[in-house]
């Protein structure tokens, strides 16, 4: 019976197996040691754009499979520490999406503003094939 | 304002008989349930109406049943025959258990 | 337990898992659409007609999705109507809201806004008291975009 637990709470880790961090120092730390890339989302409260990828987006089945291959690093606009970072990849509005490569500290690719679910799942592709790194 | 709170708004008067519009806008989240918390990561669970009643001197005149598709701080319109003065009243309640009222009156001229 | 009893057990599990709807669909299933007019009105999408006696209003295009005013009027008197139900093709619940009416409504007309994940049809649909549906339908598309 405590082996078929086991498993099952071994499968359930596979299946949650999303990060998603708001912490930028323990996002890419993690990212490194599991050599995923980062995906940073800049989003900001109120803006409707953010809310549908939050709404329908994020949470769909077909999305999470792809977008499991990253470490998610959200950050708010609203905040000192989403705004530092916004500068630094010169991030003017919302939702954007940073593709970076936590192990060489380099910019994969900045997006702007919504997308369908198709059209996420080519940019997490692309993303992903551009990285080179082993999770993908 | 506060989750629950409703704006109701009919005309003052009407003639007998003349079809007016009502219309509320409440003010809630109307989470779906599916929506992933930008902070955390996590779904936000779902919270949001489901049922609105519009009565007239208490009688029953429609019954909406609604969920998390709805736009947060829905806003309803829907109309009313007036037959005679008298009182609209909105009962609505969400999944939660948070139920709430509003009247308004409507007098006949 | 014994190795035999667990892989039997797993297995089992596995194959549970196949009919839970939703997590592995076969591809002859019926939409998420067809399943909700199925199971919310007991008959099949096919079997409803569109008719002019509804009309639906929605915008042709619609900014993010979050909030898409539509409004529903027929001259079809309120007397003979029982409720009407509002759905969105590609919504993950295409079930939005439905009205139940009375002859103190005075007219069939209902209005909201509602959230749409992407461009999609928005359908209005009628149930008369003589069991009969009439439908409506428009297709709203979802712009993307973003705020500066």
């Amino acid at each position: 019976m405590k082996k078929l637990l086991f498993v099952t709470l071994l499968l359930m880790g596979f299946v949650w197996a999303g990060e998603w961090f708001s912490d930028p120092v323990s996002g890419i730390e993690t990212a490194k040691r599991e050599q995923k890339p980062v995906m940073f989302y800049f989003h900001s409260e109120h803006c409707p754009y953010c809310l549908q990828m939050e709404t329908f987006v994020f949470a769909d089945e077909k999305v999470s499979k792809y977008l499991d291959k990253f470490v998610v690093l959200s950050l708010s606009m609203d905040s000192q520490i989403g705004r530092a970072w916004a500068r630094r990849f010169s991030v003017f509005g919302t939702p954007t999406f940073v593709f970076y490569d936590p192990k060489k500290d380099t910019v994969i690719s900045v997006v702007f503003g919504s997308r369908s679910k198709e059209d996420f799942i080519k940019l997490l592709i692309m993303a992903c094939e551009k990285s080179g790194m082993k999770k993908c | 304002m506060a989750i629950g709170a409703g704006i109701l708004r009919v005309p003052k008067e009407a003639k007998k008989g003349e079809i007016v519009k009502v219309q509320m806008v409440i003010t809630h989240p109307m989470e779906p349930g599916t929506r992933k918390d930008p902070q955390t990561g996590q779904l936000i669970p779902a919270y949001h109406l489901t049922k609105l009643e519009l009565f007239f001197n208490n009688k029953l005149v429609s019954v909406i049943d609604m969920g998390g598709g709805v736009s947060a701080n829905p806003f309803i319109g829907i109309t009313l025959k007036v037959e005679e003065s008298g009182t609209v009243k909105i009962s609505y309640e969400d999944n939660k258990g948070g139920k709430w009222e509003k009247t308004a009156e409507i007098s006949v001229v | 337990m014994d190795r035999r009893r667990f892989l039997l057990l797993s297995a089992l599990g596995i194959a549970g898992l196949t009919f839970v709807p939703g997590i592995f669909r076969p591809s002859f299933a019926s939409s998420k659409l067809e399943e909700d007019i199925q199971k919310r009105l007991g008959v099949s999408l096919s079997q409803i007609k569109e008719s002019a006696d509804v009309k639906l209003q929605a915008p042709t295009i619609a900014e993010s999705g979050a909030n898409v005013p539509v409004s529903v009027e027929s001259d079809i008197p309120v007397e003979k109507v029982d409720s009407l139900w509002i759905f969105v093709d590609n919504n993950p619940s295409p079930w939005i809201a439905d009205v139940k009416f009375t002859p103190m409504n005075g007219k069939v007309y209902f209005a909201t806004r509602i959230k749409m994940g992407q461009t999609s049809n928005v359908r209005a649909i009628l149930k008369l008291k003589d069991g009969s549906f009439l439908m409506a339908a428009k297709e709203v598309k979802v712009t993307v975009g973003g705020c500066g």
